[in-house]
């Protein structure tokens, strides 16, 4: 029981029993205890409840959560929160007002879904019912034996002072009174209101109606005003909803939607407002220039065009570029590949373009779009709104796919992005269609792809969700698409809705999922107006959050002159605490590390605002080393010893070593400035070994291509085992490899990551296919990655961080796909704990 | 107002057979006939959010809320306020209440009830209209409709005709989902309120017989039987545009010959603009009586239509359901309909197994549902009359 529940339990474990029980560890057989949002305590489990401290790290003006649990062997029939001010040692207040108090509801998960989790069926906290609400209703009672969470959230001021502040909240449990210590770090870095994620969320009126029981345009307008507060935008605005044909009246009231959102700094992006029609033998051109023909549903390219002239007259009258956050996406061919919908689709799509274009030149040259009396825009801006609208971007929600054949944004799901040959692929076809550097990426989840990749689903750590955040702004991936956030009812066959009849009681609404199509629930059960919501949508808000905190901090740092790559190669040994690919880790360390890789976001934003730059993280054999960019006059200490840096021009730059001979070991460094004091602490990971190249053996299987394999001395590196194969005249190296026998390596689950020097010593770049076998008779090698040698020194590494929490590894599999001649060189090993 | 007539009402004078469900209201009282002898079952009595929990709302029916002013409560503290906006492209507003709720069996096996009553307070000025429909997961019973006189409670008296019942081809009952109630939206179009209260069910220990229901060879639904009459169904997409059926002789060419008169609304948009695609259905009781497999590729799904000269519609085209999740499999071509005059729809088995949506997956074997639809239109209301879908063998 304990090693199944080991991945849920978190931080809690890491601590000895105490609670939070005044002065002794337990009263009454109740403890109170706490922990951070990023853990679903489960209402029936058994938990070391041990941490005793409300503790939460945030931004300014950003919402940043945790938890206190109540942990009764008897029935409780009554609990209550008290809320305090708390204080900073300066005197500063952040004031109780601040904190929402809500009262964890728990849903019932019946069959695991999840099947890469180890984790168990159970009642799993979700909805978050204000407190009051909960004590109105009665619901304020605990079985004996049961966990109770209550989850409070932060939302920081923007002008509250940064610090530490201190105080206490308490619990009272029938009359008895814990007394919670609650430490709040404010870091001193607003978080800006507006989001550059992009999101299309499904907000469904018709559901709305079934759990709200009112129809009313207001009710949709009240969930879409509180999903952007979740840094959310709907998929369509609140005015959308229509049946029948798009008159005039419909497109000015949407209009008048979209201004009221294109003003709206929480809301990022929102979809065209369009009908269908039934077209015959309509005209569109693939990519081969071939004319081709359509007949059945469609858009209305007519209505397209009525809803583009609207939002380019209304954008010069009131002077706001309505076409700014404008994208579309066309329901009615959603995964069109999988439903057979892709003739529509490249119709469709095609058209789409075509009257944009149209509607562009209309826009330049014809008169009655020209700057008009009373107009807020001037002709430049209208210049403005007309390349904005050139930029509008079309969803194609699916994989990559050879039979679309025309322009468009792909909406993968978020697990296409693992590899970085498929990022590659969608940065490449998005820009192809929309100009080099101008494509936009995007992703989808829905009932897949499961955990390891981020998920919203019910029986997944909470944790997994929030890292998407880390997972889209590493990979630049800029949108997010989800179906649904209201499912309010059970989709048994993917298409049918049945009623539910207890909207907080069914966790698994759409097959296949537990959790998938709802991120809220329905406030008309307890008299609230609007939805409630849930853990999961919380733990998205912090994603989004963490997106644009890594977003601005990039922006700093491309604005110190890094490039991307340079930016990314920093962020890397953080990120690679969470994630690897797109596949979050799990288990309980990531979610203990989770509030120190925070801390270092925080600290690398403070100091980016002084101008204080890493600029570079180069993992070695052993060491890892950082060089950092100050202004001049700063004093830059390690362990209390001033270092000594290199002065150019205005800057100076310090390098600074971090031997991997620890256990755990990480760069910690103070930055003193005339007027405040800083400090950055980066962990870089565990002790590091070093395979060297004639310790380990390589056996080589060849069927077409041939091998030269043999231990060589190089000037590179020393020992290395050299491949030569020349180049194949005819057939393929499909079947050929060279295996490295990594038993040996003392690989266990404490290792993150492998170091694989290699050597090109050819003229052109080279793929390399790499493996991964685990132990036993008839394990299959499973493709890792594939990676691109460069001529000269190529360092390969490789995060096996996941791939070794279940399976030990026997063999490293290492393929050769390309034709030409092979001759590179392997070099040491590194295993990195 | 519109008054939908159910074809039961219709039936009934038509054929001794089809007595159907037999509903009505009932001003002031309670006059649930041998009232003595059932039991009742109160399902909603709209006291808490559990019992609001049982209710769906849709096509815009407006807002509906638990209060607790007594000039609107029948029985205990509370009762449901609907304020029913509608809006006209949207359809009829509908409220749902489900039977299918867990370990509550008795609301959905209507092999044991008889009859479901509402208390409806209209609290509107004019006099506005309720249409009930129970629901099954094979199709319909046929539906009911009343007159809320303003400013009074009226009694919903819905009765179960049982001897119609669905059940499968191997004779396992399909129990009752809930109930549609379909509101008018307001002549004046401004929004009215209603009040429900009570909602029951009434359950008996009588036994009761089942229709014998029988087709003629390859016959599919030829209208003369006084089950096909119960259990055809408009289709449900778009409540505004429902047609009103009735069983006919008009134009028949021959005595005792009965065809299904089909009188289609107008709606506001034409089809061609987006407009919805209103339809009838043959639904799955019908159908799992008849044999799919047994026709070959040259064998012809038929059925006549006469389509008025003076107020025809102009074209329909037939959808096919699966069985197994109820998908359409294959969906047209139109055809133009010739007016003032019986023809024949003719559509091979293999033009429709060639021609399905996913040809590999489903083909006329796996036939469920069959909707005979057309396109949206506006200006007067159309008439079309069906009649003999059938298969002929070639």
């Amino acid at each position: 029981m304990k090693k199944i529940i080991a991945p849920i339990l978190a931080v809690v474990f890491t601590f000895g029993l105490a609670g939070c029980g005044g002065n002794t560890a337990k009263e009454n057989d109740v403890t109170v205890w706490t922990c951070s949002a990023n853990t679903k305590v489960l209402q029936a489990l058994e938990y070391d409840g041990s941490e005793c401290k409300f503790k939460i790290g945030a931004f300014k003006n950003e919402s940043e959560s945790a938890q206190i649990i109540i942990s009764p062997t008897e029935d409780v029939s009554s609990y209550t929160v008290a809320l305090g001010d708390l204080t900073a040692s300066d005197g500063s207040v952040l004031k109780k007002e601040n904190f929402t108090v809500y009262n964890e509801k728990y849903i019932f998960v019946e069959t695991i879904k999840e099947v890469n989790l180890v984790t168990v069926g159970g009642n799993y906290p979700d909805a978050l019912l204000p407190f009051e609400t909960a004590v109105e209703y009665g619901e304020n009672k605990i079985a004996g034996g049961n966990n109770q969470g209550i989850y409070i959230t932060l939302k920081v001021p923007e002008d509250q002072a940064a610090g530490v502040y201190t105080g206490s909240f308490s619990v009272n449990v029938d009359g008895t009174v814990h007394n919670v210590p609650a430490e709040i770090t404010v870091y001193d870095f607003v978080l800006p209101t507006a989001t550059n994620v992009k999101t299309s969320y499904g907000i469904l009126p018709s559901e709305i109606a079934y759990g709200e029981l009112d129809t009313s345009v207001e009710m949709v307008e009240k969930y879409y005003d509180f999903m952007l507060d979740y840094r959310i935008s709907g998929q369509d605005l609140p005015h959308s909803e229509f049946r029948g044909e798009l008159t005039e009246e419909i497109i000015d009231r949407w209009v008048e939607s979209a201004l009221k959102s294109a003003q709206d700094e929480r809301c990022s992006h929102y979809n065209l407002l369009y009908s269908t029609v039934t077209v015959s033998a309509a005209p569109y051109v693939n990519r081969a220039g071939e004319t081709l023909f359509y007949s059945g549903l469609a858009v209305d390219m007519d209505k397209v065009e009525d809803v583009y002239d609207k939002l380019m007259e209304r954008s010069m009258k009131e002077g706001v570029n309505l076409f700014e956050k404008l994208g579309t996406y066309f329901v009615i061919f959603d995964e069109a590949e999988v439903n057979g919908k892709m003739e529509m689709a490249n119709y469709c799509l095609w058209s789409v373009n075509e009257r944009q274009a149209k509607c562009i030149e209309k826009y330049r040259n014809d008169p009655a779009y020209a700057v008009k009396p009373g107009d807020k825009g001037n002709e430049a801006f209208r210049q403005e709104l007309i390349e904005t609208l050139a930029n509008v971007k079309h969803k194609f929600v699916g994989s990559y796919t050879e039979t679309l054949e025309t322009d468009a944004t792909y909406v993968p799901t978020i697990d296409n992005y693992d590899e970085e040959s498929s990022r590659e692929l969608y940065d490449r076809v998005n820009d192809e269609s929309y100009g080099e550097g101008n494509g936009e990426l995007w992703s989808y989840h829905c009932m897949n792809p499961l955990a390891p990749y981020p998920t919203v689903h019910m029986e997944d750590e909470i944790l997994g969700t929030r890292v998407m955040g880390w997972i889209m702004q590493s990979y630049n991936i800029v949108g997010s698409l989800y179906w649904d956030v209201n499912l309010y009812a059970y989709r048994e066959d993917y298409v049918n809705n049945l009623q539910l009849t207890d909207y907080y009681g069914t966790a698994l609404r759409f097959p296949l999922a537990n959790g998938d199509g709802f991120l809220v629930y329905p406030g008309a059960p307890y008299g609230i107006y609007g939805p409630v919501p849930s853990m999961r949508l919380a733990s998205l808000r912090d994603a989004f959050e963490d997106y644009d905190l890594l977003y601005a901090l990039e922006e700093m740092y491309l604005e110190h002159g890094l490039t991307d790559a340079e930016f990314d190669a920093v962020m890397n040994i953080v990120n690679s605490r969470l994630f690897n690919g797109a596949r979050v880790k799990h288990g309980t360390e990531v979610v203990g590390s989770f509030d120190d890789v925070r801390s270092t976001l925080a600290e690398l934003l403070v100091l980016a605002q002084q101008d204080i730059i890493v600029t570079q993280i180069s993992e070695q054999t052993g060491k890892t080393t950082f060089t950092v960019q100050t202004p001049a006059g700063t004093h830059v200490k390690e362990g209390g010893t001033l270092l000594s840096g290199a002065p150019n021009g205005d800057k100076t730059f310090y390098t600074v070593d971090v031997n991997r001979d620890s256990a755990r070991n990480e760069l910690r460094l103070t930055f003193e400035t005339a007027d405040r004091v800083m400090s950055l602490g980066i962990y870089v990971g565990g002790r590091q070994r070093t395979i060297g190249a004639d310790a380990y053996g390589v056996t080589v299987k060849t069927e077409n291509g041939i091998y030269d394999c043999r231990q060589v001395e190089t000037e590179e590196f020393g020992k290395g085992i050299s491949v030569v194969s020349p180049a194949l005249t005819e057939g393929s190296r499909e079947y050929d490899y060279l295996t490295v026998s990594v038993a040996d390596f003392g690989i266990d689950a404490s290792t993150q990551k492998l170091i694989l020097c290699v050597y090109n010593n050819g003229d052109s770049a080279q793929t390399m296919d790499i493996y991964f076998q685990a132990d036993g008779r008839g394990a299959p090698a499973v493709k890792f990655d594939s990676y691109t040698l460069q001529t000269g020194l190529n360092v390969i590494t490789m995060d096996i961080s996941i791939l070794v929490q279940s399976r030990t590894l026997a063999n490293m599999r290492l393929a050769f796909p390309d034709a030409g001649a092979i001759d590179v060189t392997l070099g040491d090993i590194v295993v990195s704990e | 107002m519109k008054k939908r007539l159910g074809i039961f009402l219709t039936a009934i004078t038509i054929l001794p057979l089809a007595t159907a469900c037999v509903g009505g209201g009932t001003n002031g009282a309670d006059n649930a006939e041998n009232a003595d002898t059932l039991q009742k079952i109160v399902v909603n009595d709209f006291e808490n959010s559990a019992d609001m929990g049982m209710l769906l709302i849709g096509n815009k029916l407006g807002k509906v809320s638990l209060q607790e002013n007594a000039d609107y409560v029948k029985a205990g503290g509370r009762s449901a306020k609907l304020s029913v906006t509608g809006q006209a492209s949207f359809g009829t507003p509908y409220l749902y209440q489900t039977f299918d709720i867990p370990d509550r069996e008795e609301y959905s096996d209507f092999t044991k009830n008889v009859k479901m009553t509402l208390w409806v307070y209209n609290d509107d000025a004019e006099v506005h209209s309720l249409r009930a429909e129970y629901r099954f997961a094979a199709g319909t019973l046929g539906s009911t409709e009343i007159e809320l006189g303003a400013k009074e409670w009226t009694m919903l008296n819905y009765e179960i005709d049982r001897q119609y019942l669905p059940f499968d081809a191997n004779g396992d009952y399909y129990s009752c989902l809930g109930v549609y109630f379909y509101f008018d939206i307001s002549a004046s179009g401004s929004a009215y309120d209603l009040y429900f209260d009570e909602l029951s069910l009434y359950r008996t220990e009588k036994g009761f017989n089942k229709s014998v229901m029988f087709l003629d060879e390859h016959e599919i639904c030829s209208f003369d039987h006084a089950y096909q009459h119960s259990l055809l169904t408009v289709t449900d997409d778009y409540f505004d545009l429902q047609a009103s059926l009735s069983i006919s002789q008009d134009y028949a060419e021959r005595d005792r010959d009965f065809n299904l008169k089909v009188s289609a609304p107008a709606g506001s948009t034409p089809f061609l603009n987006g407009g919805g695609w209103p339809g009838i259905e043959i639904n799955q009781t019908i159908l799992e009586m008849f044999d799919f497999s047994n026709y070959d590729d040259s064998d012809e799904f038929c059925f006549d239509v006469y389509s008025p000269k003076e107020n025809g519609l102009d074209y329909v085209w037939v959808t096919f359901r699966n069985s197994q999740n109820w998908e359409v499999f294959k969906d047209g071509p139109a055809r133009v309909l010739t007016k003032g005059q019986w023809q024949t729809i003719r559509i091979s088995v293999g033009e429709i197994n060639a021609t399905a949506e996913r040809p590999e997956e489903y083909g006329f074997i796996d036939t469920a549902r069959i909707m005979v639809r057309w396109g949206e239109f506006v200006g007067e209301d159309r008439v079309a009359y069906f009649n003999n879908f059938r298969m002929e063998l070639k």
